[in-house]
């Protein structure tokens, strides 16, 4: 395996489109274990965690943030600037463990794979018993499912998405950006072409009377992923929940927004029984995932409860 | 398949130093194979221990899911790094005096860990510590007397910043 | 009581410098000139037929040495030693049996070259049926192996007194079945040895706790004669059972002989995983009868224990679970059917408690379910059955010293018990769990129950102790150190100790039991005293000095009692006065034990260590549960080094804590480990811990050194089944089946409120009724 360490952005792209085999590595937390668990094989890799093009925060014109795509994540959970976007440093301060933390990005964050207790667990037949992930046509957890179903267990991608977060993506074709959302496609698929490199996100200014706050459930307090997550971001005008965002995380393959005018529907004035009234949407938001630990109906359990704590924590502020 | 070269350099320990390596060499191995720092152990390779803990501009990372051209330019510091001669680091002693080690192959990670968390939290309480050391992983001791040790670490060198 | 001036006292490791500099050097640490590298093949069929196995094009890759499969090895068929059965290869022959069974090793001049031609050997299998439960392997529809039929590999069946004349008698009956997985060990180190061949000659660099086994071992598949093997003692990184029996050095050594060669291999933590000994999963059905004022009648057991594809420790792990939590309490009678079971997964052995927490979990539990129908506290019920001092148990345990009223009392104060009981709050649990087990059971070794230790003093006055054991981060090089300071009253931190170097130790059996404390401890002692008296009579008999006393590190006048000369002129006297040879103080400890008798019967060992935990639980609005805290009382005997045995107590609380409720292999029905990694293995960090208040009773027994017992797997062994009891205080429901995951405990959550709504409406369902088990606890309040 070769690696190359591109000094600037532009040089980066160049070596992107001229080589379309080259894999990005950032802070390598997601990629290199894998790797070394030979779990997946690159010929080639392009390293951009140090790029200063992917560094900082700034404020955009429009009043909200500009975040380089490769700020660490401790950074991210640490810095002042983005002390109202609580979920979002809420969710990166429990991500992993503090080493990682240290040394992950926010880009890799977003854009880190899919993960299944099968593929990842290393389990030493799934090289030659071929499941979508090695390039197989079989699902071990869907026996017949015609794609990967593997989990996006990010805790950032949630947050994100709460607070309406647009990704920034620069290839060969210049600039471009979307919703956070929109990231994500089927069987852990990324709306991002080879020859681009995610190179920061965009957080719209926080409007008056907003909050925001995220959970996360775990069996360990730390090294593991969250088995399912909460981002929830509430705007209440004199008294009245004036907008909401609900967002699960590590509900399936991408994480599941409840829809903002199905919430206002039902969120009718006060924010205190709000928690109450949209448990009877988590059951389809989370899908019935296996794990080693829990079956769909902890899941489901566990995301109402992280729903009710993040709504909790936003109205008792 | 052939791995290019790459010319890393690095403050390691404090000192400047140059290496030709392979760019997809790992960190840990670098550490272990090339410079031949033994102290940071290889327990999982999979960021899941913290056995290989090191600090990397004064923050620990897993020097086992790192690429040693990460470090380029930056300073990484070792558990060679914190005895000097004969004298142990506060830190050190404190680990013997509070018994925190047992097998001892968690032991360098973990001081690593404990010496970044003292500098930038000098008297943590012991949530604190439960929290900042969570990326180690210890099969012997149960952490009881690590956090006495840290704690003692922590009462020690305030008491030596008092004194001087 | 006598007032020591080492022992008991928190002196500091001796090892421990070299561990917090980094400097320490263990298996991997090992870097030699000229070495090859090897990887193994693993399996990846849990159970096939090997049709076709093909390495042409991995021999030819650049850089590799060899290839070996099964047939280029002689004596593939003499691994392993220990289980009586003899039934294990080294590389699988034409089947393989489990995922991670051994299939093919390279060697090359480096680790990458040796990865990249794994991947060039072709192998073809043919699948064949799996047996992955115990269940499955008893009904034997499905052969785990088709050499073993019945995939029985081991029976014991024992009756002693007359149970069924005991149950008929029986006021109360209760019990269950209780199932406990197969856990691994997750010592941090992984597991690495270097080989040097030369010109005949062999020595092997590796971690153990058994090196004179890992010799055997080496010898008999090289056929190298053991003295001419060497087996230099690496630092270890944890062990807990796991390093008892160990593929990787014997492989290692085969290879530098086959290829006349430095060769060095290491295990990646998934080969941790796939290829070690973790502990064998049990399902227990035991019940226990009592008369109505709670006096224990009789127990009746089945036990089912999964061996993996091949024995290993198995039979004797099974063997300990089957008889020794009776030893306990005073029973009448008892009934234990065992039966090890082959399982197409790894072969499994020793985990720290060795079968006992296995056996623990169930019992405990019923007897729990005993105190539940008898209405009475658990801790009384307990403390009315419990063995007395100077009294033989009914598998023929004979105890000196019986400390577990003591236990009993002081954890039930440092739990709050009485106060908690009275007054419950809503939500939160209280569970007690005793224990017994042995200091330095032979588990099944012919050899001998005992220990040998030498001390030797040179000229220059050095002190080294020379013992065949393990340093497993347990702290017996700091406790040998501490005997010797305490015996010549010299700096224990002068003393040196080499553990394990074949060719400078005396043979030793092994590091297990939690024999080191009370059977070598004795051994140093009487080495230290051995070595006082040569010393003495060589300064009397040749220099005409004295009689003189050693001690305080001096020679002292025995009638005047003043200061002669000091250690180290001594030293230097004895050893002029024989042309400069060293002295050598020997010691021996030879156990008044048995080995048991057919029927396990017998005194296993010279001592027995009691305890009780406790453990207090919340379970939350949300449906999860945590452990808050847990005590855990322990007859030590007499405490060598109180920082260091609180340190075991610590370490094997967690350890059994995370047991019963995080860790898991989650083997499923194909055979596979779905755990295979750190990260869902799931062992405990920093904030899994709960509140861990230990404490001693110190008995002092006859037998150990000053008194001393053991502590290294007590801490271990009651955890699960207090941990399930508080549970069971806390909402009504009984786990039998660990580990507590989520899912299940959601679970039985839904399972207890469906039957609590039945019960709030008896028109329903009115035949409920006569079979609802009322919690005579709620009954009362
Ligand atoms: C033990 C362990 C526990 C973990 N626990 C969690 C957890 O609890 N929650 C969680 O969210 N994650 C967790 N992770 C996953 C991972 O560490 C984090 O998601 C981390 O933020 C990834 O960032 P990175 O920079 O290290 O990613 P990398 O590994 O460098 O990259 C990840 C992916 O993103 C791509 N990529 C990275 N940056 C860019 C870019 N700028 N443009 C285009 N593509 C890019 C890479 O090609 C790669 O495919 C865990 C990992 C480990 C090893
Ligand atoms: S070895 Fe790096 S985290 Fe385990
Ligand atoms: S001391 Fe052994 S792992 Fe920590």
């Amino acid at each position: 395996m070769r690696v190359t360490k591109p000094a600037t952005l532009a040089e980066a792209i160049r070596f992107l489109s001229t080589n379309p085999e080259a894999k990005i590595l950032a802070g390598g937390t997601d990629l290199l274990p894998r790797l070394n668990q030979k779990l997946e094989y690159h010929d080639l890799l392009c390293c951009l965690d140090d790029l200063p093009e992917l560094q900082g925060i700034s404020l955009t014109a429009g009043g909200g943030l500009y975040i380089g795509a490769s700020l660490r994540l401790w950074e991210l959970a640490e810095t002042p600037a983005l002390a109202g976007y609580l979920a979002i440093q809420q969710a990166a301060a429990k991500v992993a463990s503090p080493q990682i933390r240290n040394q992950a990005t926010l880009g890799g964050n977003l854009l880190q794979e899919n993960r299944c207790m099968f593929f990842n667990n290393q389990v030493p037949w799934s090289d030659v018993n071929k499941c979508f992930k090695w390039g197989g046509n079989q699902c071990f957890q869907y026996k017949g499912s015609k794609e990967c179903v593997a989990l996006f267990q990010s805790d950032l991608a949630p947050a994100m998405m709460a607070h309406g977060a647009q990704a920034v993506l620069t290839g060969s074709g210049g600039e471009r950006r979307m919703p956070v959302a929109e990231l994500y496609l089927s069987a852990g698929r990324k709306a991002i072409a080879h020859d681009e490199v995610l190179t920061g996100l965009v957080l719209p200014p926080l409007p008056a009377g907003s909050r925001s706050a995220y959970r996360r459930w775990t069996i360990r307090g730390s090294f593991d992923f969250p088995l399912v997550s909460c981002a929830v971001r509430l705007k209440v005008e004199a008294g009245a929940v004036a907008d909401c965002a609900v967002v699960f995380g590590s509900a399936g393959i991408m994480p599941k927004a409840i829809d903002t005018s199905l919430i206002m529907g039902m969120a009718a004035g006060d924010p205190q029984g709000l928690a109450q009234k949209l448990m009877p949407l988590i059951n389809k938001a989370v899908a019935p995932f296996r794990d080693t630990r829990v079956n769909a109906g902890v899941r489901v359990d566990m995301a109402k409860d992280c729903m009710a704590k993040a709504l909790a924590a936003v109205c008792s502020g | 398949m052939n791995a290019t070269m790459y010319e890393l350099e690095l403050t390691l320990n404090g000192k400047k130093v140059k290496d030709m390596i392979p760019s997809d060499m790992l960190l840990i191995d670098y550490l272990r194979n090339v410079r031949l720092l033994t102290g940071s152990k290889k327990a999982c390779g999979a960021g899941e221990c913290g056995a290989c803990t090191v600090l990397m501009n004064g923050r620990p990372i897993y020097s086992c899911i790192t690429l040693a051209l990460q470090a380029q330019g930056k300073e990484i510091e070792t558990i060679e790094n914190l005895s000097d001669g004969d004298t142990l680091h506060p830190i050190q002693e404190a680990y013997l005096d509070a018994g925190a080690v047992q097998c001892g192959y968690c032991t360098p990670g973990m001081i690593m860990s404990t010496k970044a968390l003292l500098q930038k939290e000098p008297q943590p309480g012991t949530q604190c510590i439960k929290e900042a050391m969570a990326g180690n992983l210890c099969r012997c001791t149960g952490y009881q007397q690590i956090i006495e040790a840290v704690q003692l670490a922590s009462e020690r060198m305030e008491q030596r910043r008092r004194d001087s | 009581m006598n007032e020591y001036k080492y022992i008991g006292k928190p002196v500091r490791r001796i090892d421990g410098q070299a561990k917090v500099t980094g400097r320490a050097v263990y298996s991997d640490d090992v870097i030699l000139p000229r070495t090859l590298h090897a990887k193994v093949l693993h399996a990846r069929q849990s159970h096939a037929k090997i049709l076709l196995l093909d390495t042409e094009q991995a021999k030819a890759y650049p850089g590799v040495a060899a290839v070996y499969t099964a047939k280029d090895i002689a004596r593939n068929d003499k691994y392993f030693r220990m289980g009586d059965t003899k039934d294990t290869w080294v590389l699988a022959e034409e089947y393989v049996r489990y995922i991670g069974d051994m299939v093919a090793i390279v060697v090359a001049e480096s680790e990458e070259i040796a990865e990249a031609a794994l991947r060039l050997i072709k192998v073809e299998y043919e699948p064949l049926p799996v047996v992955s439960s115990l269940q499955q392997a008893k009904e034997a529809k499905d052969l785990t192996r088709c050499d073993k039929p019945g995939n029985v590999a081991m029976p014991i069946v024992v009756e002693r007194g007359d149970v069924e004349k005991d149950f008929a008698q029986a006021a109360v009956v209760a019990g269950g079945t209780y199932t406990f997985p197969s856990l691994h060990q997750v010592h941090l180190e992984p597991n690495s040895a270097t080989a040097v061949y030369n010109m005949g000659k062999l020595a092997v660099y590796c971690a153990s706790q058994m090196w004179f086994h890992i010799r055997e071992d080496i010898s008999a598949v090289t056929g190298i004669a053991e003295k001419d093997i060497e087996i230099k003692p690496m630092m270890i990184g944890g062990a807990f059972g796991a390093r008892n029996d160990q593929p990787l050095p014997v492989i290692t050594a085969l290879l530098a002989v086959m290829l006349k060669a430095t060769v060095k291999m290491t295990n990646t933590r998934l080969e941790e995983f796939l290829a070690c000994r973790p502990a064998l999963g049990m399902e227990i059905e035991t019940w226990i009868a009592a008369d109505a004022e709670g006096n224990f009648l009789s127990k009746k057991t089945k036990l089912l224990s999964g061996f993996g594809a091949y024995s290993s420790d198995g039979d004797a792990v099974t063997a300990i679970a089957c008889f020794r939590g009776d030893n306990n309490y005073r029973f009448r009678s008892t009934y234990v059917n065992g039966t090890g079971l082959y399982l197409n997964h790894a072969p499994t052995g020793a985990y720290r408690g060795f079968g006992n927490p296995q056996m623990h979990f169930a019992l405990e539990q019923a007897i729990d379910e005993l105190a539940v129908k008898l209405n009475m506290d658990p801790t009384e019920l307990r403390l009315k059955n419990f063995m007395h001092n100077h009294e033989t148990s009914i598998h023929g345990f004979r105890y000196e010293t019986n400390g577990i009223r003591e236990c009993m009392a002081q954890a039930k104060e440092l739990m709050g018990w009485d106060e908690k009981r009275k007054n419950k709050t809503p939500g939160k649990g209280i569970g007690v769990a005793a224990l017994i087990h042995c200091s330095g059971s032979r588990a099944g070794k012919p050899e001998f129950a005992g220990s040998s230790a030498l001390l030797r003093l040179e000229s220059s006055g050095a002190l080294t102790v020379l013992i065949g054991e393990s340093e497993i981060g347990q702290g017996m090089n700091t406790v040998c150190t501490q005997i010797v300071a305490e015996e010549l009253g010299v700096d224990p931190l002068s003393v040196n100790v080499v553990m394990g170097d074949t060719s400078l130790t005396p043979f030793s059996t092994g590091t297990n039991g939690s024999k080191l404390t009370s059977n070598l401890g004795i051994a140093i002692l009487f080495a230290c005293k051995d070595l006082k008296k040569q010393m003495s009579d060589c300064l009397r008999e040749r220099w005409g000095i004295g009689p003189v006393e050693i001690k305080n590190g001096a020679a002292y006048g025995e009638y005047t009692g003043e200061k002669i000369m000091s250690f180290d002129e001594a030293a230097v006297k004895c050893s002029h006065a024989f042309n400069g040879r060293p002295f050598y103080g020997v010691g021996i400890f030879e156990p008044k034990t048995d080995l048991g008798d057919a029927t396990g019967y017998g005194n296993l060992a010279p001592a027995y260590p009691f305890g009780v935990q406790m453990a207090e639980v919340t379970v939350h609005d949300n449906g999860t549960f945590t452990v808050d805290k847990i005590v855990s009382v322990h007859d030590i005997g007499k405490t060598i080094n109180s920082q260091m045995a609180m340190g075991q107590v610590y370490g094997g609380v967690l350890q059994g804590m995370a047991g019963v409720t995080l860790e898991s292999l989650a083997i499923n029905k194909e055979g596979i480990y779905q755990a295979n990694t750190l990260l869902e293995y799931k062992p405990p960090t920093f904030l899994e811990m709960p509140e861990i208040v230990g404490s001693f009773v110190e008995t002092i027994d006859p037998y150990g050194p000053y008194g001393a017992k053991c502590i290294a797997e007590p801490p271990i062994i009651a955890v699960a089944p207090a941990v399930a009891n508080a549970l069971y205080d806390a909402v009504g429901i009984r786990f039998e089946e660990a580990p507590i995951t989520p899912a299940i405990f959601r679970k039985k959550l839904l399972e207890k409120q469906r039957e609590n709504q039945r019960q709030n409406q008896p028109e329903k369902l009115p035949e409920n009724q006569g079979q609802q088990r009322t919690n005579p606890k709620e009954a009362g309040s």
